[in-house]
Parts: C-alpha cells; sequence; structure tokens
C-alpha cells in the first residue's frame, strides 16, 4: 500500500451559516433580558445561563481533554478529526463571558454568597434584616426545601420573604462552616485559575498541532504528549472543583462524592457527540471525505462505551444515596425522584442511556451516518436535561419550560456555532504533518 | 492488518523471531524438568499454603471468635483480605478484555498469565467469606432456591448477596474467556507434543480444534464477545464491593465516589501485581524479549493513571468530608489522618498516591528494578487502603465508650500468609503446566511496527 496524500483544505464558512449562529447569539441575549425585567424574573434568566454556561464549558473543555487522551495514549486512527475537537476548545473563551453573566447572578444562583448574619446583613443591605436563629429547628438546616427556598426566591420584593429567608440564612451554621471556601472572593480567584489553565493549555494544543501542518515535524507531536501530560491531571482536579462551584453549590448543602466524576461523565460523552455530529455536517458538505465508516464505527463504540459509563455514574449516586437514604442527602432526589421532576428523572436516563445503548449496539448502526447523526443529537438534548435537572429544581419544586429555556440556549448554540466553524474556518481541515495520519487514512477495525 | 505504522510505532517482540521460534521459546519450560529456582519458590509458596490450611482448619474448629474482632470493629482483617484479592484480579480482565477492546496490541504478551493471576486472586477472595460464615458446609445457603428453612431465603436487598452474584458472574466469565483463549495453544501442544498421555490430555482440552481459516474465524468472533461481555464485569465486580460498605450509614463507608474509585484503586493493586509477577517471570523463564521494557513502561503508565485516580478520589473524600459540615464526617477523616491508626493511613498515602508518581520519570519506568520495588510498596499499599477504609471508620463510632482499637490474631495474620502461599503455589503449577504467553496471539503482532523499513 502506498501512502495517501491528503490536500490542504479549510472549510469555507458558509454566510448563511454565520448569520444564523449571530441571529441565535441575538435571540439569546434578548431573551436573557426579557426574563431579567419580568418580575421577579431575574432568577429563572441567570438559571439559564447557569445551566447553557456550564453546557459550552463542557462541550468546550471536552473537545481539549480529547486532544490530550489522543495525545497521551497514542491514538493513530483518531488524527483525521483531531481538527473538530481542536475547534470546539475555540468556544472556551465564550466561558469567560458566561462566568462574568454567572457571577453577575450570583445573589440569585448561590444562596451561600448572601450575606448570612444580621450584622453582615445589616452592614450590606442597609438594615433591613432582623433577628433570626432563635427556632431550635433552625440549628442545623440539613437540607432546606426547595419549595421554601424557591418561595423566599420568588417573593424577593416583599418584605415577608426577605424576613424568612434572612431567618434561614442566619442560623447556618453549616454554611458557615465551609464559608473559606464557599466565599465570593475565593470563588473569583478559582474562576480565574480555570479559566487559565484550561485557555491557556489548549491553546498551546492547539498552536502547536497547527505549527505541524507547515514544518511535518514530529516534535510538535512530542510537545503535545508533555503538554497533554500537565493537562490531564490538572483537568482532573479543576474540573472536579468547578463541578462543585457551578452546579453543586448551587444547592449548598447537598454534597456528594461522585459528582465531579458524574460531570465528567457528561463531558467525556456529550463532546464526543458533538465531535461526531460536527465530522458528519462537514461530510454532508462535502469535506473530509477520508473519514469513513471505520472512523464512525470507532467514535461509536466510544460514544456507547462513555454513555453507558455515565449511566453507571448516575445509578452509583442515585443508588447509593436513595438506599442509605440519610437525611443530610436524600433530599436531593427527594425532589427529583419523588417530586414533579419525576417525569424528567426517568426521561435523563432514556435520553442519555437507554436510547443511545440500543441505537449504537449494533454494528451497523455505529457505521451509518444518519443514525450516529440522531444519536448525537439526542445525547446532546439530554445532556441540557441532564444539566437542567441538575440545577433548576433548587430554585423550582416543578418544573420549568418555555421559550426563556429555548431562547437562552439557542444563544449559547450560536455562540459555540461562531466560534468553532471560525476556526474551522481558518485551519487545515486534517492534521498533514501528523506522524500517525497515515494509520488514521488506512484505518479499519 | 493495516501495513501503515507511524514512525513512533515500536516492536512489540524483541530478536526478530520466527514464528516456530516462538512457540518453542514458550513452550520451553513446560518441557523441561523445573529449575532450582522454581523448586525454592514453590517450597516457600508451599509451606505457607500448608500453615494457612492448618490456621483455616483451626478456625472452622474453634470459631471466628479466635478473630481479633471487638464490638465495634466488627469486620476488619477478613474483609480486608477478601477486598484485597477482589482488586487484584482486575488487572487480568483489565488487559484481556477492555485493552482487546482498545486494540492495544501490545497486551499480547502479558495477558494469558493475568488472567490467570486473575482467576487465583478471586479462588484465594472467595475463601474469607466462606471462612467468616463459620459453618462453611452451609456455604449454599446463599443461593436462593426453594428450601425447607421457612424465612431464610437470602436477602436481596444486602449487597452481600450482590456480591455472590457479581464474583461468580465474574469467576465464570473470566475462566470461560481464559480457556477460550487458551484454545489454539492448546492445540499447538498437543500437535508438537510426543509422549501419548500428554497428546491425549491436551487433544481432549484443545476441544477438536483443527486450525481452519472457519475455526480462526469463529474463534475471533466469540473471543471478541467475551471480551464485550467481560468487560462491564471489570467495573461491576468492585462496584459492588464498594457498595458492602457505601449503601451503610457509617462515616467514612458511606460515600458516593466509592464505586469508580474502588475500580480505579482495584485495577491500580491488580497492575501492581502483574508488574510484581512479571518482572519475576520474566527473569526466571527468561522472558525478555517478549516482555520487553515497553510492556513493563507502558503497565507503569496504566498504575501511574490509576494511582492518580485514587490520589484524586482520596483527595475528594477529604474535601467533602469537610465540605459536608457534618462534624461526624470530619471527625472520622481527621481521626484517619491523625488518629491511633494514622500510621496505617500514611502508608496508604505514602505508597498509592506518593509512589506510583515515580512513574512519571521514563528512567524509573525503564529500570527494572525500580519498577519491581514500587510494584510491592503498590501491593502494600492497596492492602492498607481497605484495612484503613474498614478498620478506622469503625474503631471510634458515635459513643466515645465504645472507642477500641483492633489488633490482628496470629491466625488471621497466618490466614493471609496462607491465602498468598495458594495465589503463589497454584501460579508457579500455572507456569509449568501451561503456556504462560499467549503464542498464537504473539504471533499475530510480532510483524507489528517491524515493516515499516520496507515501506519507506
Amino acid at each position: 500500500m502506498s501512502d495517501a496524500h491528503v490536500e490542504n483544505v479549510t472549510y469555507k464558512t458558509s454566510p448563511r451559516m454565520k448569520n444564523a449562529a449571530i441571529a441565535m447569539i441575538v435571540i439569546g441575549a434578548i431573551t436573557f433580558l426579557w426574563q431579567y425585567f419580568q418580575e421577579a424574573g431575574e432568577l429563572r434568566a441567570f438559571a439559564n445561563v447557569l445551566v447553557s454556561h456550564f453546557y459550552l464549558l463542557t462541550l468546550a473543555l471536552g473537545g481539549a481533554f480529547w486532544i490530550a487522551l489522543q495525545y497521551v495514549a497514542g491514538a493513530g486512527w483518531s488524527v483525521v478529526v483531531r481538527r473538530i475537537p481542536e475547534a470546539m476548545t475555540k468556544a472556551l473563551p465564550i466561558t469567560i463571558v458566561t462566568t462574568i453573566v454567572v457571577v453577575l447572578g450570583m445573589s440569585y444562583l448561590y444562596s451561600w454568597s448572601l450575606p448570612r448574619h444580621p450584622s453582615e446583613a445589616a452592614h450590606e443591605e442597609g438594615g433591613a434584616a432582623t433577628e433570626g436563629g432563635s427556632s431550635p429547628l433552625m440549628v442545623s438546616p440539613v437540607y432546606s426545601a426547595p419549595a421554601h427556598k424557591s418561595e423566599a426566591h420568588e417573593k424577593t420584593g416583599s418584605a415577608e420573604g426577605e424576613e424568612s429567608a434572612d431567618e434561614l440564612r442566619a442560623a447556618d451554621e453549616i454554611l458557615d462552616s465551609k464559608s473559606w471556601w464557599l466565599s465570593k472572593n475565593f470563588f473569583y480567584v478559582r474562576m480565574v485559575l480555570y479559566l487559565l489553565i484550561w485557555i491557556g493549555l489548549a491553546n498551546l494544543l492547539v498552536k502547536n498541532s497547527r505549527k505541524q501542518d507547515m514544518d511535518k515535524n514530529v516534535s510538535h507531536t512530542k510537545a503535545n504528549l508533555k503538554v497533554s501530560s500537565i493537562f490531564l491531571p490538572l483537568f482532573g482536579l479543576s474540573f472536579s472543583a468547578a463541578s462543585v462551584d457551578f452546579i453543586m453549590s448551587v444547592e449548598p448543602h447537598w454534597f456528594s462524592t461522585i459528582f465531579g466524576v458524574y460531570c465528567f461523565a457528561g463531558l467525556f460523552v456529550s463532546s464526543l457527540a458533538m465531535i461526531t455530529m460536527i465530522t458528519i455536517l462537514l461530510k454532508r458538505r462535502g469535506y473530509l471525505t477520508f473519514v469513513n465508516e471505520e472512523h464512525f464505527q470507532d467514535l461509536g463504540k466510544l460514544m456507547f462505551g462513555m454513555s453507558t459509563f455515565w449511566a453507571y455514574i448516575w445509578f452509583s449516586q442515585f443508588m447509593l444515596i436513595w438506599y442509605s437514604n440519610m437525611p443530610e442527602e436524600v433530599g436531593y432526589y427527594e425532589v427529583r425522584f419523588n417530586g414533579e421532576y419525576r417525569f424528567l428523572f426517568f426521561l435523563n436516563v432514556g435520553v442519555n442511556w437507554v436510547l443511545p445503548f440500543f441505537a449504537l449496539l449494533p454494528r451497523p448502526n455505529k457505521r451509518n451516518m444518519n443514525i450516529m447523526f440522531a444519536t448525537s443529537a439526542v445525547i446532546l438534548v439530554g445532556h441540557w436535561l441532564d444539566l437542567y435537572l441538575m440545577v433548576f429544581p433548587a430554585y423550582y419544586s416543578a418544573p420549568v419550560f418555555g421559550w426563556t429555556e429555548i431562547g437562552i440556549f439557542l444563544g449559547a448554540i450560536g455562540m459555540f456555532v461562531l466560534a468553532t466553524f471560525t476556526y474551522l474556518g481558518k485551519a487545515n481541515l486534517v492534521p498533514s504533518g501528523d506522524p500517525y495520519l497515515q494509520e488514521s487514512l488506512h484505518h479499519h477495525q | 492488518m493495516s501495513a501503515h505504522y507511524s514512525p513512533l510505532r515500536v516492536k512489540l517482540v524483541e530478536g526478530n523471531k520466527s514464528l516456530g521460534q516462538i512457540t518453542d521459546e514458550i513452550c520451553r519450560p513446560m518441557n523441561r524438568l523445573p529449575s532450582k529456582s522454581w523448586w525454592l519458590a514453590f517450597l516457600v509458596a508451599f509451606s505457607a499454603l500448608m500453615m494457612g490450611i492448618g490456621a483455616i482448619t483451626y478456625q472452622v474448629l474453634v470459631g471466628i471468635g479466635t478473630w481479633g474482632l471487638n464490638t465495634s470493629v466488627g469486620w476488619a482483617f477478613d474483609i480486608t483480605n477478601f477486598v484485597f484479592w477482589i482488586g487484584i484480579g482486575h488487572a487480568g480482565t483489565l488487559i484481556s478484555a477492555i485493552l482487546f477492546l482498545f486494540r492495544q496490541k501490545w497486551r499480547t504478551s502479558i495477558n494469558r498469565s493475568a488472567e490467570a493471576m486473575t482467576l487465583f486472586a478471586v479462588m484465594c477472595a472467595g475463601l474469607f467469606p466462606l471462612i467468616h460464615m463459620g459453618r462453611p458446609w452451609l456455604a449454599f445457603w446463599v443461593g436462593p432456591y426453594p428450601n425447607t428453612r421457612g424465612s431464610l431465603w437470602p436477602n436481596p436487598r444486602s449487597p452481600l448477596l450482590w456480591d455472590v452474584f457479581a464474583i461468580s458472574t465474574y469467576f465464570l466469565v473470566s475462566a470461560g474467556f481464559w480457556y477460550v483463549g487458551l484454545i489454539p495453544d492448546l492445540a499447538t501442544i498437543r500437535d508438537k507434543s510426543t509422549s501419548k498421555i500428554k497428546k491425549f490430555i491436551f487433544g481432549v482440552l484443545s476441544l477438536g480444534w483443527n486450525g481452519s481459516n472457519r475455526i480462526w474465524s469463529r474463534y475471533e468472533t466469540v473471543y471478541m464477545l467475551l471480551a464485550g461481555l467481560a468487560t462491564p464485569l471489570v467495573l461491576s465486580v468492585h462496584s459492588i464491593v464498594s457498595m458492602d460498605f457505601a449503601t451503610s450509614v457509617i462515616p467514612g463507608w458511606h460515600t458516593t465516589i466509592f464505586p469508580p474509585y474502588f475500580v480505579a484503586g482495584a485495577v491500580f493493586s491488580g497492575f501492581g501485581m502483574v508488574l510484581t509477577l512479571m518482572i519475576i517471570a520474566r527473569k526466571v523463564l527468561n522472558l525478555h524479549e517478549y516482555i520487553t521494557t515497553t510492556h513493563i513502561e507502558r503497565m507503569c503508565k496504566i498504575a501511574l493513571l490509576t494511582g492518580s485516580m485514587v490520589g484524586l478520589a482520596y483527595g475528594t473524600e477529604f474535601f467533602i468530608a469537610w465540605y459536608s459540615g457534618s462534624i461526624y464526617e470530619r471527625f472520622t477523616f481527621l481521626n484517619r489522618a491523625f488518629g491511633p491508626f494514622a500510621w496505617a493511613y500514611w502508608i496508604m498515602v505514602s505508597c498509592n498516591v506518593i509512589t506510583p508518581q515515580l512513574f512519571w520519570f521514563k528512567k524509573l519506568r525503564t529500570n527494572v528494578k525500580w519498577v519491581f520495588i514500587i510494584s510491592i510498596f503498590i501491593n502494600i499499599g492497596m492492602w492498607f487502603e481497605r484495612f484503613v477504609i474498614i478498620v478506622t471508620s469503625l474503631h471510634r463510632d458515635y459513643l466515645p465508650s465504645n472507642w477500641t482499637g483492633y489488633v490482628p490474631t496470629k491466625i488471621e495474620v497466618m490466614t493471609l500468609i496462607g491465602v498468598f502461599g495458594l495465589f503463589f503455589t497454584l501460579f508457579l503449577i500455572f507456569c509449568r503446566v501451561l503456556p504462560m504467553i499467549s503464542i498464537g496471539e504473539v504471533k499475530s503482532v510480532v510483524s507489528y511496527a517491524n515493516t515499516r523499513n520496507k515501506e519507506h
């Protein structure tokens, strides 16, 4: 067999796609503002931004994780699709913006960021707070019911609501005992740190890979192997911590040690679905002709495996908390499993695992672009639902869903598409200098 | 096979071997009398086994009151050993199933013996619940079948019963997988052997293998299916073992990260043991060209990965214990690190988290002596991990008047040594009677990355 040659091709950005993406961003921004200025609508606006923020973050960071994983594992087959995860990392800078919005909405999203003691409250809110914490029941609020919380949030306009919320917070020994971690300033420091690590190392990986297109030098692969080895442990630490910061702390009394792993499983499978989807989109437009069903079968196998891994982690967390039934933890599932979210709770497993499991099990399905595209789309919708179920039950005792959710999510997707396809329009679609390229081009099962 | 190897790929078998040479070299230990060093090792292992049999007989006769347990520490040495041995088994299945699905061709030199190790380790593990039953002859009571014992039906809500099913499934599938992989090699030995008895035995065992195209193709399909079926088992077995603890409400035991954390730990400990065994085996049986430093280096990388995962899990547990705000959680973890069992905790941390970090250095990964030493540390550390989790969570419970310590009795220590004896006895016998390396599979990778000179 002779070496196959691939021509240097870049993606021609179609103005229609660009305009559509910009339109989506505008819709997202308008929806956010519209929701924000509704009466007592701020919480819902910010909660949607939080979901979209983490959604974008997992996709973009998932791209960087994928690249690093392939370098460290010395994988050959995946080289032909590497430009796509590289493009996905270009959405990381967007998360700076979304992080800022989340920080602006902190007082709505994170009850731990509110002043808890009357003196503090008096200091910050101009003396509106009352004495609280006299009730013996309030000494150790192991888990405050979301219904109560959302009431407190929704009534922010009335004096009554403020009082009851303040009372709850005033006696919160648990939050006091961890105020070192859950404090505004340290939170900001961590955000900056995470973004620096992620964006810095992801850019380095992409830069080396791009340079290799020009000089075909193996040294870039070796350099990226080093960068990847540094990235992976840092990613493990920072992403675990970030999932606690962004998502777990929306219910600041609840805790689960597996939470970081759970978020990681979602990150892996959803970014894989996004890589597959973009590959198919490009292929349908006549690009990436050398990506064939062999590559799709491998992507499909991994998606199948990681979707099952997600289900395994989902089950581990749910089953252990349900089985032990401890008041410190079980409230989390009380709302989701026994409350109004029950249907969505089961739907979540259906779209993130049951459906992909059966869709991806037969070999011909993994080699079929249409089925792969549809399954990826299901997983990507499922990932949104998964995040929705992590965030919204903290604020609302029953699901809220409407144009706000759709609009803000569209805005996030618009930003993602714009960033990703702009990069694909600039870079050669195949890493033509990669020493593993021939293996990837001649890949078969 | 694709003939396109990246220039970065390395050969998997050294020494430009011919296919016949591979068969001869791998079968050689089976065709000659055992060496002195083999006899010495066997003698030591067998003596330990005999001592263990004595200790177990004594426990069964006298009762498990011979253990060092007390009312606060109701589970200690026995369950520690059980979890330790179950964990050891995981590397075999990971190598044979998961690495197969990931097309890691370097697995071919080590999968056979790693799988054998898995089977022996699971056998060792299975002994401990049997002993703990007190009346091992009634062990069949754990089986759910219609009986005359009234309400004495195994409780399906108990993770201990899940263990029974998880581990027996694991054992059966691993044994089946191992045997299926052996069949072509058994046929090779049948064809090569000159003695009639040997020919007969291997003839029966190889199930009429004739090496035709059709047989090979069926074989490969079965092997792939079994790999797919064995893959979830790698995760399920230790997940369910972890649930023995995590479904409880004991601080230090009940934590949601246990299933994946136990699996990572199991793979880590399994690779520790595989490294120990392989380094000895390649030296004693002169298999340097099959189990090369490349193989050892890659196993070290997996140990580094899983060891770091375990480290992240330790950190997460500690952090969340603090973050939970629960005084009991916080106490349990502080007590682990600074209480009376702090020595065990720090052995665990230094062996499992700090030591494998040495594998970041290529110089150490490729230095067989260092790898051997580190692998011993991993074995020790992973035993202590289970000891720390089990004993430190129990010995100081909610009522300070109940606080106790725990010291194993001589009988318990003798049982552990005896089970090590069983493990090594079985492994040494395995090295003598079956090909330690998968002949058929190694032949399929001998050309790997070997043809590139012709390409360019």
